[in-house]
């Protein structure tokens, strides 16, 4: 996260207008703020955390039944299909692919939005992504799952599914380095994974937040066993910004190669309408598209629901409108330049199949699929449109339909005209089809009401930081510091006598305050000491001395270790073979489609793929080792004020192994330094 | 509440002043140099006019992919409302104004498609050259009749099965396959000898002269006008200081960006593309528009480092600037390398002999008996257009050293001249083509192209001093 200067997304709200704060304004002298009505660390901690702390309300109950009801069709659904077998579904020859397929590929790209707010939105500084960040990435992570089901499921023997993965079986055969369909599996493998592993760091610090908010022991457990022991130290977040960023610079190419993979599904074939040069970045955009659909879908009941109008604002609604329409547009471009491509390839059946989906039987899915993808987002255009919420809302709705008829032509009108007429085919979904498409949105809404009901739903610590008091010179820029104490603040020794005194901990309340007092105390020469605050404080790392972390280095070798894994992993399963040994230990030697059997070009995914999940999960572990997390144990937990840490303080904790530390002078030092609060820590 | 009243920043008051003549007069030598290394090679080489002709879309393409960049970025920013770009928007805003230049270097352009012979184009010719025979297969690349038993063995063989099932070449050549050997065939594709054929014919809509003239006519209005009118608006916001005019160049920035885009394309195809008028893929466009992106951010970060280090350019342009610009220079590596990987990896594993057969003649195949000296560029472009740029720029130091950025720059605007030469040049056979005819071409575009830049750089002020978003550009801090 960085950001320009402390004071540019400040300009307060205009005008007010039927309940919707408008600060989605034009003026180029100012911009907007980004969080509306006067918002403090306080306030905002208060309003999302609430969320969560509060008793269930009935209305979450009510959607809570009502989707575990589709997701227990889907389980019916699902058990019909094992005991019977995939012919319950339409697919049939030539339709090989059809709901099972179209569904992967529609829930894979509602993901993308998730990564992309997540990653790519921060890599450019787009500060509005913090307020919708969290739930986009837990949608990700839902939406993958219901993805995964669908190839998972197809195989048709679910339970040999495992033969996906890169274990030798008992038939000496290793999975197809060189299968497009063995790229997804290290595609949508990494990208889940990774996918979690970001969604869990974000919310390490707001998991922390709960465990210092919630009065249930059993929520204080369980909050504080996944925060990690997490204390807001600056040293940590020092860390926990590096790996962020790297994880953000590692999710970005990995989300674009993500729906790339699953486009080469369809693009190394031989088939007009699915072999296409521009299909990459075309569903990469359209993944795009369609995921942020989904979080307008989502978002804006939320927010209604929630009260969450003051942190995901008009701006934010409106600036989401606006991806969905320039992704839109991108997919209108694709549409575009297929047509065009198959006229100018002189191909008689790539121009069959192009007249095919708009004149042929599946005419309808087409015209749903341009009414929806192409027609419907152009009411964006307008600004007036773009800030209504019920225009916002319905042209979502249309997307995610569209996108869904998207792939369902692109697999389907394909697929149903095969190159000899008399191959030709029809498909119609059965009951089995349908109850398992609405079923797969019952496993995702089920998985989000949980998420909503028990995780942090908006990133806390990263909403704090955009307001403009979190940056160092602030009290220059019109949020003024908290007046210093007219008296010097109480010492106060709540410990045992007998016990040592571990720290000595002096409590701020703003940021430039906090700012100050570390200049002074690393000019006082003090070592062994820290600063504790609700999010990271850019630009703390100069007042306190604290020199950059060599994560990046850690990320580096154990990406390059991964890449050399992959390689070796595909030479071996699929190239290598060595007299004497065991079949089960000799690659599995298969041609397909004549390439050679060593062949790099089929292998670059996977060796992909190998690079980003070894350097993503070792910045996260290394983060955390670095920072030694978990621990759980921590004496600075003892003190009651140490736990607003989390949510509005900010304290200086000098440790009592400082070789500078005495215990006279050094409270009396942080006395000085115009602290509300003083306690002596003892352990 | 921080409420800022706008100022006049007298820190950013900066022209190009002095330099102006000089670099004007270096870059007009530079292209006389360079032109006239070209007229000498191609006057001494064979097939000299040709090859002059065919290198000049080279340079074309190449100095008009720097200005649609520019363009590209000039339009971005506004969309996107960025505050950290304005002060170093200035050089592009001159690149996209200096667009018009070009339409003076389309002439040659003009006269090769328009003379009738099909130097560089093959679809240039009158129908009039049609074969009219047509009960047997016409062959794509060669002339009917004229070819030896060998040849009609492989034009059968590379015969491009229009209905994309059986012909498959691309397999691993057995021993008892015959050997295709298709850069003779391309090298007898001369113009005299070559029939317009039946695919080419099928696409004389859109592959005609006329139509191409009037599209051209098209693109070239739409890229002046708006270059143009981009450059003026930002020049009056210095004098008038009124915030409006970047809420209409915000406001036009997101339909201009969309009927960027198909323009683009569109000279993506007709330039480029075209050239092989049986070959198509879907993503070209993308691929010269990543190209075109790389080449602008370079041209800028060179721009900005010259007139910092010249003195020319305020104090308050800094690392952190060139910091950004590199940032975007390696995002924008690696989008070309992503696209350039899935073009060819998606051709390459469908093996259809219609696609691969432009890979091939551009050395990237490994089929026995195919190699070519192309292959050593078809290589050296991976290596250098994206892995070494990539492992280069991974590096925050490397983004944020002067020296180290601007090697990097100048590599990059080498290797994507080098890539629009390995696009075109093989059209011409199998031999390497990269010699004073292409490098002097390219030089001379360029220079010319820079002087129109110069000039229209030294009409404003170096930095937007009345943009109201430069507050933000002032502000930049890199956290990371």
């Amino acid at each position: 996260m960085t950001t320009i200067s402390p004071h540019l997304d400040s300009k307060p709200h205009g005008s007010q207008a039927a309940g919707e704060i408008d600060n989605a304004g034009d003026d180029p002298r100012s911009r907007d703020e980004l969080i509306t009505g006067g918002q403090t660390f306080t306030s905002v901690t208060d309003t999302i955390a609430g969320i969560t702390l509060r008793p269930t309300p009935k209305p979450w109950l009510f959607a809570f039944a009502l989707s575990s009801t589709m997701l227990a069709m889907m389980t019916v659904s699902l058990l019909y299909l094992f005991t019977t077998g995939v012919g319950v579904w339409g697919n049939n020859n030539p339709v090989a692919w059809a709901f099972d397929i179209t569904n992967f590929v529609f829930w894979v790209g509602i993901g993308h939005a998730g990564t992309l707010i997540s990653a790519v939105l921060f890599l450019f500084r787009q500060n509005w992504r913090t307020s919708i960040n969290r739930f986009s990435e837990a949608m990700t992570i839902f939406a993958v799952c219901c993805a995964a089901m669908f190839p998972g499921v197809h195989v048709g023997r679910f339970w040999l599914a495992y033969w996906l993965f890169p274990i030798p079986n008992q038939m000496g055969m290793w999975p197809q380095a060189r299968s497009p369909l063995l790229w997804d599996v290290f595609a949508v493998g990494t990208y889940a994974s990774v996918s979690l592993v970001f969604w869990y760091m974000g919310m390490i610090p707001d998991l922390a937040t709960l465990r210092d908010r919630s009065k249930g022991r059993f929520s204080q457990f369980m909050y504080g066993l996944f925060a990690l022991g997490w204390t807001g130290s600056s040293r940590h977040w020092h860390r926990y910004e590096r790996a962020y960023l790297l994880l953000a610079a590692l999710a970005t190419p990995l989300v674009l190669s993500v729906h790339s993979v699953v486009s080469f599904d369809f693009a190394t074939s031989q088939l007009p309408g699915w072999h296409t040069t521009i299909f990459p970045p075309y569903f990469v955009a359209g993944a795009v598209f369609g995921g942020f659909a989904m979080v307008l879908t989502l978002a804006i009941p939320c927010r209604e629901w929630f009260g969450l109008k003051d942190i995901i604002t008009l701006r934010h609604l409106e600036n989401m409108g606006k991806v969905m329409l320039a992704t839109g547009l991108i997919v209108g471009y694709a549409y575009t330049v297929e047509f065009l491509t198959a006229w100018y390839s002189g191909n008689s059946n790539e121009q069959f199949l192009f007249m095919n989906r708009p004149l042929g039987p599946y005419w309808w899915a087409f015209a749903s699929m341009v009414t929806c993808n192409i027609i419907a987002p152009q009411f964006l255009w307008f600004k007036k449109l773009r800030t209504n919420i019920w225009v916002l809302f319905i042209v979502a709705m249309f997307v995610n339909v569209g996108m869904w008829f998207e792939r369902f032509v692109i697999i389907v009108t394909s697929l149903h005209r095969d190159f000899l007429p008399s191959s030709w085919g029809q498909y119609v979904p059965t009951y089995a089809d349908l109850t398992l498409l609405a079923g797969s949105f019952g496993l995702f809404f089920t998985l989000f009401l949980l998420f909503l009901r028990f995780l942090p739903v908006i990133a806390m610590a990263e909403v704090r930081w955009t307001l403009p008091q979190a940056h160092i010179g602030h009290s220059k820029h019109g949020y003024p510091s908290a007046p210093a104490p007219a008296e010097p603040a109480p010492i106060v020794d709540n410990g045992a006598a007998d016990e040592k005194v571990f720290a000595v901990m002096a409590e701020f309340e703003d940021v430039d305050g906090v700012i100050a007092a570390a200049n002074k105390v690393r000019t006082a020469g003090y070592s062994n000491w820290d600063v504790h605050s609700p999010f990271a404080i850019h630009g703390i790392e100069k007042a306190m001395g604290i020199r950059p972390t060599y994560l990046p280095w850690i990320t580096l070798t154990c990406g390059l270790t991964g890449m050399f894994l992959g390689l070796f992993g595909v030479w071996y399963a699929n190239a290598t073979s060595f007299p004497g040994l065991p079949a089960t230990f000799t690659g599995y030697q298969f041609l397909i489609s004549g390439k050679p059997i060593f062949s790099l070009p089929a292998n670059i995914p996977i060796i992909f793929e190998c690079t980003i999940a070894f350097s993503a999960f070792s910045t996260v572990i290394g983060m955390l080792a670095l920072n030694r997390l978990p621990m759980h144990y921590n004496p600075v937990f003892k003190s009651d004020r140490f736990r607003r840490v989390t949510s509005d303080r900010f304290m200086v904790v000098i440790r009592s192994q400082d070789p500078r530390y005495d215990a006279v002078a050094t409270p009396r030092f942080l006395q000085g330094l115009g602290a509300r609060h003083i306690e002596v820590i003892r352990d | 509440m921080a409420h800022h009243e706008h100022k006049n920043h007298e820190s950013v008051v900066s022209t190009l002043g002095a330099l102006r003549g000089r670099l004007t007069t270096f870059f007009l030598v530079a292209a006389v140099v360079g032109a006239g290394a070209a007229i000498f090679e191609a006057s001494v080489v064979a097939d000299g006019y040709r090859r002059f002709m065919m290198a000049y879309v080279v340079a074309f393409a190449y100095v008009l992919s720097i200005g649609l960049g520019g363009l590209f970025f000039v339009l971005l920013q506004h969309l996107v409302r960025a505050g950290w770009s304005v002060q170093v928007r200035r050089v592009p805003e001159a690149v996209a104004a200096s667009l018009p230049i070009m339409i003076l270097l389309f002439i040659p352009i003009a006269f090769t498609v328009l003379n009738g012979k099909g130097e560089v184009f093959p679809w240039a010719r009158p129908v009039s050259a049609a074969a009219h025979h047509v009960e047997k297969p016409v062959p794509l690349l060669a002339p009917e009749g004229e070819a030896g038993e060998e040849h009609a063995d492989a034009h059968a063989d590379v015969h491009a099965d229009t209905h994309g099932e059986t012909a498959k070449v691309d397999a691993n050549a057995g021993t008892e396959e015959p050997k295709v050997d298709i850069h003779a065939i391309a090298a007898a594709e001369t113009p005299e000898h070559q029939h317009l054929d039946q695919l080419t014919l099928k696409k004389r809509i859109w592959l005609n002269p006329n139509v191409f003239i009037i599209r051209w006519v098209v693109v070239f209005a739409f890229w002046t006008a708006v270059g143009a009118w981009y450059y003026r608006t930002s020049g009056k916001q210095d004098h008038d200081g009124d915030h409006r005019h970047t809420i209409h160049m915000e406001t036009a920035s997101a339909p201009l960006m969309v009927a960027f885009a198909f323009s683009i394309s569109v000279a993506a195809w007709d330039l480029l593309m075209s050239v092989n008028p049986h070959w198509y893929s879907t993503m070209f466009g993308v691929y010269y528009f990543a190209g075109a992106v790389i080449a602008n951010f370079a041209f800028t970060i060179l721009w900005i480092i010259g007139l910092s280090s010249a003195g020319a350019l305020p104090k308050t342009v800094t690392v952190e600037h060139r910091h950004d610009l590199g940032r975007f220079l390696f995002g924008f590596v690696f989008f070309w390398g992503y696209i350039a990987f899935s073009q060819y990896m998606l051709i390459w594993y469908a093996s259809l002999p219609e696609e691969t057969i432009w890979f091939k003649m551009r050395g990237a195949t490994t089929v026995p008996g195919h190699a070519s000296d192309w292959c050593y560029v078809a290589i050296a472009l991976i290596f250098c257009h994206f892995i070494i740029p990539f492992l280069g720029l991974l590096s925050r130091h490397v983004k944020r050293n002067k020296n180290a950025l601007c090697f990097f720059a100048v590599w990059m605007l080498v290797v994507h001249a080098v890539d629009m030469i390995w696009v075109v040049m093989p059209e011409m056979g199998p031999g390497l083509k990269i010699g004073a005819v292409e490098i002097g071409l390219i030089v001379a575009l360029l220079g010319v192209f820079c002087a129109t830049v110069t000039t229209l750089l030294a009409r404003h002020n170096l930095v937007p001093m009345q943009d109201p978003r430069l507050d933000e550009s002032l502000a930049l801090e890199g956290l990371y």
